[in-house]
């Protein structure tokens, strides 16, 4: 009965808040993070004051650690989440399609995945981040990096991918920690929406939670990121669905880390 | 029961020293719903068992370049399965192959290899202890892959594929590896190569040799590569074959 009476009284001290402008302030900067003997560069941008704030670890595509993923990183700080993307790359990032695949196929799984942890390792001993509280995103290769982190690491508490690598066998997924959040397009040629479902029927059947497998229509691999516009290799953008897959990723990460 | 389907000798090959492949196709049923598929090489007219390879095509499918060293390893004596992770399809360009690629489930890939091992195992005409598995780019990477899973696998050749750094992940692996990259590869580093070689080395596993050229980018053997950013180096393709036939030939025959 106590509980309930201050939920609501929380809930009302908190309204004027939300009603009001909601971005915090955000700063940004370059760090690093240990991972195995190396120091690995990443990109952090916090909310200002003391928090303690969830916290999310942001993965980038197969261009590298790009602007497109610092400003999603600096948006979600807007929303007050302490974001930190490794450099998975170590130094490179490209633009061209050529050396991207390059990057993505030459990237040794198992340091990727140390960096990640290394990443939630960071951000749980931060003073700032609640470290019960932390969550990760990624978009197209790191899409696929963002399950494999939530397989591999219990700390990470909520899962949201964006047109990432799937896992279909039900056994494969059950030490999965997180919720899970699925952002894919009708129009991938690669992730079809037939593997989007067994995906989903493998999550449901290996009993995790799921928070929702959205499958935008007219749209196909990468289609949040506005520079696949009309003139590119990769014309995916639809301005429609990203901007719906935004309202579902912010809704997703302030329930399943804020508890809203 | 895997159905046969088997081809006029000849219709993927070129007339060589050495007796023309027959063709046999097999859809490789590992109970994922959809059914795997290759293509298999070998020349008829050889009566006692021999070795035999599982390959592994990179991010753009099944090719003509891959059939073709299919083919070539066949004449050189090999059982040769090509499989084809794509069911059939091949990427046009670049973008492709990653779209492609990227989404293949890692367990499909998996099981895939291993129906291939069990088609080739079951060939009267196969050494069962003489089964290698040779891949190129994601084959290559794949190839590893199966070969940590799969203790029938005696001989691994990555050429330009994904490594391992950490050595608990090669603990399972029984086969000795040969790696062939480019120098000029921008997403296999000369300090991940070493890594490997350190990781190999701590799991007690066999480097048979890991053969960098420098004037060579990712996907050189492949002239038509769109990835070599580099005009083919006709030498280093040359010795980059010698150093494959001379492992396997030490490794897989008697």
């Amino acid at each position: 009965m106590m509980r309930t009476a201050l939920g609501c009284w929380t809930a009302v001290l908190f309204l004027p808040l939300a009603a009001g402008p909601a971005a915090a302030k955000v700063k940004t900067m370059e760090t690093t993070i240990k991972s195995g003997g190396e120091e690995v560069k990443a990109f952090l941008a916090e909310p200002e004051g003391k928090g303690p704030f969830p916290a999310i670890v942001v993965i980038q595509e197969w261009w590298g650690l790009n602007d497109w993923i610092k400003k999603n990183a600096e948006r979600l700080a807007a929303k007050s989440y302490v974001c930190l993307a490794p450099d998975l790359y170590h130094g490179k990032v490209t633009d061209d399609p050529a050396v991207a695949g390059q990057l993505a196929k030459g990237l040794p799984h198992d340091r990727a995945l140390g960096d990640l942890k290394a990443a939630v390792n960071k951000l749980a001993h931060m003073e700032n981040v609640s470290k019960d509280e932390i969550g990760v995103i990624g978009w197209c290769m790191g899409g696929g990096y963002a399950l494999q982190l939530a397989l591999n690491d219990k700390r990470v508490k909520a899962c949201a991918m964006c047109y990432g690598r799937v896992v279909t066998a039900a056994d494969d997924l059950k030490p999965l920690n997180a919720t899970v959040l699925g952002i894919f397009g009708e129009e991938d040629r690669g992730i079809k929406p037939e593997d989007v479902r067994k995906f989903e029927a493998a999550l449901k059947e290996a009993g995790k939670e799921v928070a929702g497998i959205h499958i935008y229509k007219n749209a196909g691999h990468g289609f949040m990121r506005p520079s696949n516009g009309p003139d590119k290799e990769n014309p995916a953008y639809n301005e429609e669905g990203a901007k719906d897959a935004w309202k579902q990723i912010d809704t997703f990460f302030a329930k399943t880390l804020k508890g809203k | 029961m895997p159905v046969l389907l088997l081809l006029l000798a000849g219709c993927a090959s070129k007339p060589g020293v050495n007796q023309p492949a027959a063709v046999i196709a097999t859809p490789l049923d590992h109970g994922l719903g959809a059914k795997g598929r290759g293509i298999l090489y070998h020349r008829p007219a050889d009566q006692s068992p021999r070795p035999a390879l599982v390959l592994i095509h990179g991010d753009r499918g099944l090719t003509d370049w891959e059939k073709e060293q299919a083919q070539r390893l066949a004449e050189k004596g090999y059982v040769v399965l090509a499989v084809d992770l794509y069911r059939g399809k091949t990427a046009a360009n670049v973008m492709d192959a990653h779209v492609m690629g990227r989404a293949l489930p890692e367990e499909r890939v998996m099981a895939d290899l291993k129906a291939a091992v069990d088609f080739l195992a079951a060939q009267r005409s196969v050494r069962r202890e003489a089964i290698g598995a040779i891949g190129w780019d994601v084959g290559g990477e794949y190839a590893l892959d199966a070969a940590t899973r799969d203790r029938r696998v005696r001989a691994v050749v990555v050429c330009y594929g994904r490594l391992k750094t950490d050595p608990r992940l090669l603990d399972s692996l029984r086969a000795p590896v040969l790696g062939v990259f480019g120098g000029k590869d921008e997403g296999i580093s000369p300090q991940t190569i070493e890594r490997f070689e350190a990781a190999m080395r701590q799991a007690g596993k066999r480097v048979a040799g890991l053969h960098v050229y420098p004037t060579c980018g990712h996907g050189f053997m492949d002239p038509s590569s769109p990835e070599g950013g580099a005009p083919p180096d006709k030498k280093a393709i040359a010795d980059a074959w010698d150093k494959i036939e001379s492992f396997l030939a030490a490794d897989l025959k008697p």
